[in-house]
């Protein structure tokens, strides 16, 4: 089924608002609750495949910039993005990319799709990181251990975890024939 | 879930802030991010201070709306702090406890770098505050304009971000619906081990993106047989206009500017 331009953007569209609530879920689990933002973009990316799911990240970093609170938390506006956590965020479009390179490079697996998670994870991290340490003047020591070292484990898990769910749920959708068989 | 969300942050008024172009509050917030770097002392950061309280008084917003988006980043600006007061070791020390040694710079960065976040964090809420979400997506479209000559898909992006702020009630209330629907048929998220928990939120994903395919493909049909082709020569329902007040908004970020570097060490 090959469709044209006006329904891939429209998709992309409605990739970014299923981003944008997918964020404010949080998945209750014993010791770690698992909150939703970086789980929703690593999901939808692995769904809709390289194109769509990286044009999707845009448009949610793009609508959650001009004001409207889809971050987590509720959290929206300029001043997140350009805020002290405001790398994440941006580091969110080439986290994109490269899940979106690796999983059209290799097959839509649930392996391959965790190694991609993974490494979107790492790209994210080395962002907010990075921007951490520049805006606050922070030393690389102290940049790492407020912004890398709390989120290693819970990173792995949900990296997992969005591998797993959009594999699942995209093998479901190509049964129904909503997506194409190559990212 | 939906209250919070659907309004996005903007609180509707008549100051001489709300009036402005959006155009120009966008420009004014991408140069004043630049200018708060040259601030590097006590004069200058309040000077800082100072001008970020005029644009509040001017914008006549309630300090509650303002507090209440500060509140996502309270805790990173103490944080921040923290980090400079622990880790920044120069200058003489102020305070030897025991294993904590505080040092004169690390005191004085961490405040520095917190009224740098406080300031930038104000000054772009007050512009998410002031200006509806559609008017900035139409700004962005705008003033990215000339960007289309290296193939940036100026239009098409602008037109996603309405449509994404569109769906996003209609999709927040289609979630709630298939929760319920699943509960309704036994679903349980909330026991079970992990495995099977993950395995109850599976029936909640594949509605919700079996939903969006069906939306997206019927919103792109009507939105072609309407005649929708992109957007070249496409004109405009809300208009943008811009007066002299706007550029006079954005010469006062230059001469915040040249004060700013005078005082500068």
């Amino acid at each position: 089924m090959k469709k044209g331009g006006t329904y891939q953007y429209v998709l992309a569209a409605i990739g970014a608002a299923i981003i944008s609530i997918l964020a404010q879920v949080t998945i209750p689990l014993p010791l770690v609750p698992i909150t939703g933002q970086t789980l929703a973009i690593g999901l939808v990316v692995t769904i809709l495949g390289m194109r769509l799911g990286v044009l999707s990240v845009i448009v949610y970093i793009l609508i959650g910039a001009v004001g409207m609170p889809v971050f987590s938390g509720f959290s929206g506006g300029l001043g997140i993005v350009v805020g002290p956590t405001g790398g994440y965020i941006i580091g969110f479009l080439p986290s994109a990319i490269l899940m979106g390179l690796y999983l059209r490079k290799f097959s839509v697996t649930i392996s391959h799709a965790i190694v991609a998670n993974l490494i979107g994870m790492v790209v994210t991290l080395l962002f907010g990181t990075v921007w951490l340490k520049i805006i606050a003047d922070l030393t690389w020591t102290a940049a790492f251990m407020g912004g890398v070292a709390p989120f290693i484990l819970v990173g792995v898990i949900k990296a997992v975890l969005a591998a797993w769910f959009g594999v699942v749920v995209r093998r479901r959708l190509k049964t129904a024939h909503l997506v194409e068989a190559t990212v | 879930m939906l209250e919070k969300m659907i309004f996005g942050r903007y609180i509707p008024g008549d100051s001489f802030i709300h009036r402005l172009d959006a155009r120009a509050k966008l420009l004014f917030v991408f140069f004043f991010i630049m200018v708060v770097f040259i601030a590097n002392n006590w004069i200058t950061y309040g000077i800082l201070l100072v001008f970020t309280f005029l644009i509040i008084k001017l914008s006549k917003i309630r300090l509650y709306f303002l507090i209440n988006g500060l509140k996502p980043v309270v805790f990173l600006i103490i944080f921040t702090f923290l980090l400079h007061l622990f880790f920044t070791r120069e200058g003489p020390i102020i305070l030897d406890w025991k294993f904590i040694k505080i040092y004169e710079e690390g005191l004085k960065q961490g405040i520095f770098i917190s009224i740098r976040f406080t300031v930038l964090v104000i000054l772009t809420s007050i512009l998410t505050l002031t200006t509806t979400p559609i008017s900035i997506t139409d700004a962005l479209e705008i003033l990215l304009n000339p960007l289309k000559k290296w193939k940036l898909p100026v239009h098409e992006l602008a037109l996603m971000m309405s449509i994404s702020l569109r769906f996003i009630p209609t999709l927040m209330d289609e979630t709630d619906k298939i929760m319920k629907a699943q509960m309704a048929r036994g679903s349980d998220m909330t026991t079970g081990n992990m495995k099977e928990r993950m395995n109850a939120i599976v029936p909640l994903l594949i509605p919700l993106f079996v939903s969006a395919f069906k939306r997206a493909e019927d919103l792109a049909t009507a939105m072609e047989v309407r005649g929708y082709r992109g957007g070249e020569g496409r004109t405009r329902y809300r208009k943008l206009e811009w007066a002299l007040r706007d550029t006079l908004t954005l010469l006062t970020l230059v001469v915040l500017a040249v004060i700013l570097v005078y005082f500068r060490n």
